[in-house]
């Protein structure tokens, strides 16, 4: 039988604990009463028969008692002859069979006056009575006890019994009685005692008869406390109760010993000296010679009766618990399996099964119940499982959505670096790491007219989709403000007061504005409450660009920004950044700053403003290692080459194809092809021809040359067959700009429907199966050649944008501007 | 079994054709653990390594011992000193050739609850004393304190004391002293008045021989006597086989035997026989304690001629 310690467990061990305790009380009661009533009925039967034995030791003693006394009167007569007396021994031997032995004897001279001794004894010898004179100078009676006894006591006397050595080792005792007779002077004299010897071994054999319990006995005990009867033979005669308990160092017993001799009677319980056993002991006084009757019984037998139903109702008990017991446990498993059934439901349901199947329960009951609410918490799970399936696709969709979203909105930033290769003053660069929550950071750079260039930075508050709304609003307005009002604190002015209205949200952005003017190093700047750049002029230490603490722009309208100028000198470095990167925090909760910023700075040693990104973005990613980032981390950095005053140099305020026929048309030592191409796939026959004066002129390596093939290929090849054939469409135009040992710029133009090989090409996992057919192995084979690639949809057109540059560099830069595309 | 064992040692050790010099021992008493001493130098063979066949003859309340030494029935007896001066004064030549019991056992016992608390107290009152011997001292001791108590002979027994059929009881501290006890009394509830705390300190126990005995036969009373001795060094060693010899002869006797009255009777006659404080008198009879008994003797007038000490106590010559 399996019990568990569950509710079968509990119910069986409280019922029977219960049932244990209350059994046990009761019959520890009802035991100890019995038992008091078995004891009590032993004691009565002590008594009982002790009275019993007292009767029938009367019965035999009394007559001889008086007998003798009779005799003691007879003797009182001075006229008794000598032979009178002889024969009066005889006959009282004769005439009463309990009597063994009689002696009349005299006082020395008493009876003959010459005659010491006169002692007529008649004793039984066989079948005959014998009749001898007692006295002698080897027995001089008048010093016996029983003779010396009665005469000093003047009252009849039983004598301590003794072993009768003449008659057969019988225990035998002696009453004997004075008498006296009247002397001439009227005085009353003891003339002499006369005696009757009893044999007490009809008196030992009562009481061996005696029938206590299995293993009880009697013993007698002398006046004297001696035992003169008991089944060990050796204390007979030899031993007293007090010499035993000497021996024994038994206090008690002596106590029992002086109390019997004493003529008191009593019952109590003790150990048997003989075997250790618990007994009952009872005693009482005789009525001849001042004797004592002991009972001794083991207390075992006496309780036999009483421990031997104890032990069945125990037995009976037990065997009761145990059906008890197997009965409860039954009973309980029938209520539980239900529940336990149940339980294993449950247990499925929790482990996902919605569809496990509901034990049924027929009942009514708690149980029933409790069933019935399962079932329906069953229900509203899966209904509740099917919300939350529907809930979490839409989730999904959003995210996705938002994720194009995040694309799109740093699609929007310039990534295509150099971005002006012609221009020989200036180099910048600028990266965006994106933190995972949609941010508002932003940069831009566009030239203002030939001269000056223009370059900015800001952090939208707040995160989420609102804030890259406002970015790219905020963008969008910077660029449209900054061509009408060419002065950093009027662009601030103005876009603050655009944003600002309308603002219902409260958001706001910090926004750094910087003009530089090419030709003198002369550079303009308006700081809306961003972290002022660094400036890290040639030579010097780093140190942070003094900037009043203007507000943020957006939140309130009618603020007036004001500008500060600073002179650059040719190879200062400016680095502009949001507090993405002073705020990035480590593992253990400390953050980025200022200081390690401009120590890194320092340290870098950059030549290029490309260089002193890459070494400031490792600083970060290295500091972060491990720590989740929160905030996009945006850097731009500037580094004033050399002011020129080439008026003719070509500039573009646009990165795409325009930018390229400038330049075709301006530069000795650029070289542009111009390409176009029709619907079919035979277009791709042009297409060596077309790119071998590259090769030949621009010093194209075989290297690169096959690369830049290639990558048009694929292009071409996935316009035309996917493109183009659903008939729309006239053609491709390829601008390629070639500046010879540096780089080259492909201006890819189709006006087939829209497609963006960049998004395709980012995430291939995500892109459906037509999607995998059309873009291919091709597309990514495209942007694994290039070093940036840009996509526009514009005026009708896909825009491709694709550089490469031809000196070689780390692989770690071609990962990270994929990363920002 | 043990006692043949050694007696076939003993006819095995002793050369062959030396016969045994059959000798006989009265007892002045029935056999107890009184006599422990001679009962081992019995059993475990002392006296046939001595070359001594013994016999020994028991007494009781109606026997003389100095009687049965006379009458040629033994040859050797064992009496308290006063008894044996007293009947050497008889004229019965008899010498001590070896004193065992230094100090008087002897005591008057009275109860408690009479108030008995000096021996004056006993003028007029019931006092048992022996049917036959050791008169001396009671008589000696009631002349000092000059009163007359009411003499009563009894055989042996303390029924009398115990019935309280008298007030007071001639009694052995080895024997009588610890029967009472056992016969329910407590120490505390008895007045003992010890004789050997009086002028009557009399030494008990010695063996005794005719004069003749020891003039003819020097060579067996000294046999006897070291052979005697040997058995009581044995017997306070071996109390346990001391107690077996002593209950043997008991039962043998058809005497009530208390292996617990035995042994006080047993420890009790060693510490008068070697008293743990006394002088080293083993076995001998010093003149400081021979004078004392003489000048009682002749005083109370029992007799009138005692020999010296000199010619009496030849247990000097015996004992080393």
């Amino acid at each position: 039988m399996s019990i568990k310690p569950g509710i079968t467990f509990k119910a069986v061990s409280l019922f029977l604990l219960l049932s244990v305790s209350i059994l046990t009380a009761v019959h520890l009661y009802s035991y100890l009463v019995s038992r008091r009533i078995i004891v009590d009925m032993a004691e009565q039967n002590s008594r009982g028969i002790g009275g019993t034995i007292v009767h029938q030791i009367a019965a035999r003693i009394t007559p001889v008692e008086t007998i003798i006394r009779n005799i003691a009167a007879t003797l009182e007569n001075p006229d008794l002859s000598d032979e009178a007396i002889f024969e009066l021994t005889r006959s009282i031997v004769a005439r009463n069979e309990a009597i063994f032995a009689s002696a009349v004897a005299f006082e020395p001279y008493a009876m003959i006056d010459d005659q010491l001794y006169f002692a007529p004894y008649s004793y039984r010898s066989g079948d005959q009575i014998v009749t001898k004179q007692l006295g002698g100078a080897d027995y001089r009676y008048f010093h016996q006890d029983w003779y010396q006894l009665p005469r000093l006591l003047d009252r009849g006397v039983w004598t301590e019994p003794y072993y009768d050595t003449g008659g057969g080792d019988i225990l035998m005792a002696t009453y004997a009685v004075p008498f006296y007779r009247t002397h001439k002077d009227g005085s009353r004299q003891p003339v002499g005692v006369v005696t009757a010897d009893i044999s007490l071994a009809w008196l030992q054999q009562l009481l061996a008869g005696i029938e206590l319990y299995d293993s009880g006995y009697a013993a007698l005990l002398s006046s004297s406390g001696m035992f003169l009867y008991h089944p060990d033979q050796q204390l007979v005669l030899n031993e007293t109760i007090f010499s035993l308990a000497e021996s024994l160092g038994d206090r008690e017993l002596w106590e029992i010993g002086k109390d019997a001799i004493a003529g008191g009677s009593g019952f109590l319980e003790r150990v048997s000296y003989q075997n250790r056993q618990p007994s009952f002991f009872y005693y009482r006084p005789l009525p001849v010679g001042d004797w004592s009757l002991c009972f001794l019984f083991p207390r075992a037998e006496v309780l036999r009766d009483i421990t031997g139903l104890t032990r069945t109702t125990l037995v009976i008990n037990l065997l009761g618990f145990l059906v008890l017991a197997l009965a409860i446990t039954w009973l309980t498993r029938r209520l539980t399996r239900p529940l336990i059934n149940l339980s294993h439901a449950a247990r499925s349901i929790a482990g996902g099964n919605l569809e496990t199947p509901m034990p049924t329960h027929g009942g009514n009951d708690e149980l029933g119940q409790l069933t019935v609410s399962f079932s329906e918490m069953q229900r509203s799970l899966r209904d509740h499982i099917e919300q939350l399936t529907e809930t979490t696709a839409s989730k999904e969709r959003i995210e996705a959505e938002l994720r194009i979203a995040r694309n799109i909105q740093m699609s929007i930033l310039p990534k295509l670096f150099p971005p002006y290769p012609e221009r020989s003053e200036f180099d910048i660069f600028a990266s965006i790491k994106p933190a995972r929550e949609i941010g508002g950071d932003l940069y831009d750079f566009f030239f203002l007219d030939q001269h000056h260039f223009c370059f900015l930075i800001g952090d939208v508050s707040d995160k989420g989709v609102p804030a890259a709304f406002f970015m790219a609003v905020t963008k969008t307005l910077l660029k449209v403000v900054a061509d009408q009002y060419p002065d950093p604190g009027a662009i601030l002015t103005k876009v603050n007061n655009d944003l600002a209205e309308g603002n219902e949200s409260c958001m706001f952005v910090t926004l750094f504005i910087g003009v530089l003017d090419l030709r003198t190093g002369r550079l303009v700047t308006g700081n809306a409450g961003h972290n002022p750049p660094v400036r890290l002029a040639a030579g010097t230490e780093p140190a942070l660009l003094p900037s009043p603490q203007e507000p943020l722009a957006g939140a309130m309208s009618g603020i007036t920004y004001t500008s500060q100028e600073v002179l650059l000198a040719p190879g200062d470095f400016l680095f502009l950044y949001t507090d993405g990167v002073t705020e990035a925090v480590s593992a253990d909760g400390t953050f980025y700053g200022e200081e390690r910023l401009l120590r890194e700075i320092s340290a870098a040693g950059a030549q290029r403003a490309e260089q002193l990104v890459g070494a400031v973005d490792r600083s970060v990613n290295d500091f972060c290692s491990g720590a989740e980032q929160f905030d996009d981390i945006t850097m731009l950095c500037l580094r004033f080459i050399a002011p020129t005053d080439r008026e003719t140099t070509a500039a573009t305020a646009d990165e795409n194809a325009a930018s390229a026929t400038l330049a075709a048309t301006g530069e000795r030592d650029t070289i542009t092809v111009e390409l176009r191409f029709g619907t079919k796939l035979t277009a791709l026959d042009d297409l060596v021809g077309g790119l071998a004066p590259l090769k030949t002129d621009g010093q194209l390596t075989e290297r690169d040359h096959y690369q830049m093939r290639l990558a048009l290929d694929e292009l071409i090849t996935n316009t035309v067959s996917y493109g183009f054939a659903t008939g729309t469409g006239s053609g491709i135009e390829v601008t390629i700009t070639l500046w010879p040992g540096h780089r080259y710029r492909i201006v890819y133009r189709d006006d087939a429907p829209p497609f963006d090989p960049v998004t395709v090409s980012v995430d291939p996992e995500q892109r459906s199966t037509e999607a995998a057919n059309f873009g291919g192995l091709g597309i990514s084979l495209v942007t694994t050649i290039m070093d940036a690639i840009d996509y526009r949809w514009k005026d009708g057109h896909n825009v491709i944008t694709m550089t490469k540059n031809l000196t070689d560099r780390p692989d770690n830069d071609n990962q990270h501007h994929r990363e920002m595309a | 079994m043990t006692r043949f064992a050694l007696l076939l040692i003993t006819f095995i050790l002793l050369p062959p054709g030396t016969a045994l010099t059959a000798t006989r021992l009265a007892l002045h008493w029935q056999p107890q653990a009184q006599f422990a001493g001679f009962y081992l130098a019995e059993d475990k063979g002392f006296y046939r390594e001595a070359g001594l066949d013994l016999t020994i003859l028991h007494g009781g309340a109606d026997s003389v011992p100095a009687d049965r030494l006379s009458s040629g029935e033994a040859h050797f007896a064992t009496m308290f000193l006063a008894t044996a001066l007293e009947r050497r004064g008889a004229g019965i030549p008899l010498v001590n050739v070896c004193q065992l019991v230094q100090r008087s056992s002897l005591l008057l016992l009275t109860r408690k609850k009479d108030a008995i608390t000096d021996i004056a107290d006993l003028d007029g009152r019931r006092v048992a004393v022996w049917a036959n011997e050791f008169q001396l001292q009671p008589w000696a001791l009631f002349r000092q304190h000059d009163i007359d108590p009411l003499l009563v002979p009894f055989s042996g027994s303390m029924e009398l004391f115990l019935k309280e059929a008298v007030s007071a009881t001639l009694a052995m501290w080895y024997n009588e002293y610890h029967t009472v006890q056992a016969a329910g009394y407590l120490e505390e509830e008895l007045q003992p008045f010890f004789f050997k705390d009086t002028a009557f300190d009399f030494p008990e126990d010695g063996i005794y021989c005719l004069a003749e005995t020891v003039e003819n036969d020097p060579e067996t009373v000294a046999a006897f006597v070291s052979a005697t001795l040997r058995g009581w060094r044995y017997a306070f060693a071996h109390e346990e086989e001391a107690l077996a010899s002593t209950e043997a002869r008991m039962r043998a006797a058809n005497l009530a035997f208390s292996a617990t009255h035995q042994r006080w009777m047993l420890r009790t006659i060693e510490s008068l026989i070697a008293p743990p404080d006394g002088p080293d008198e083993f076995g001998r009879l010093s003149r400081r304690s021979f004078d004392p008994v003489a000048a009682a003797l002749l005083q109370a007038g029992f007799t009138d001629r005692l020999p010296s000490y000199e010619v009496f106590v030849r247990s000097i010559d015996y004992v080393d």
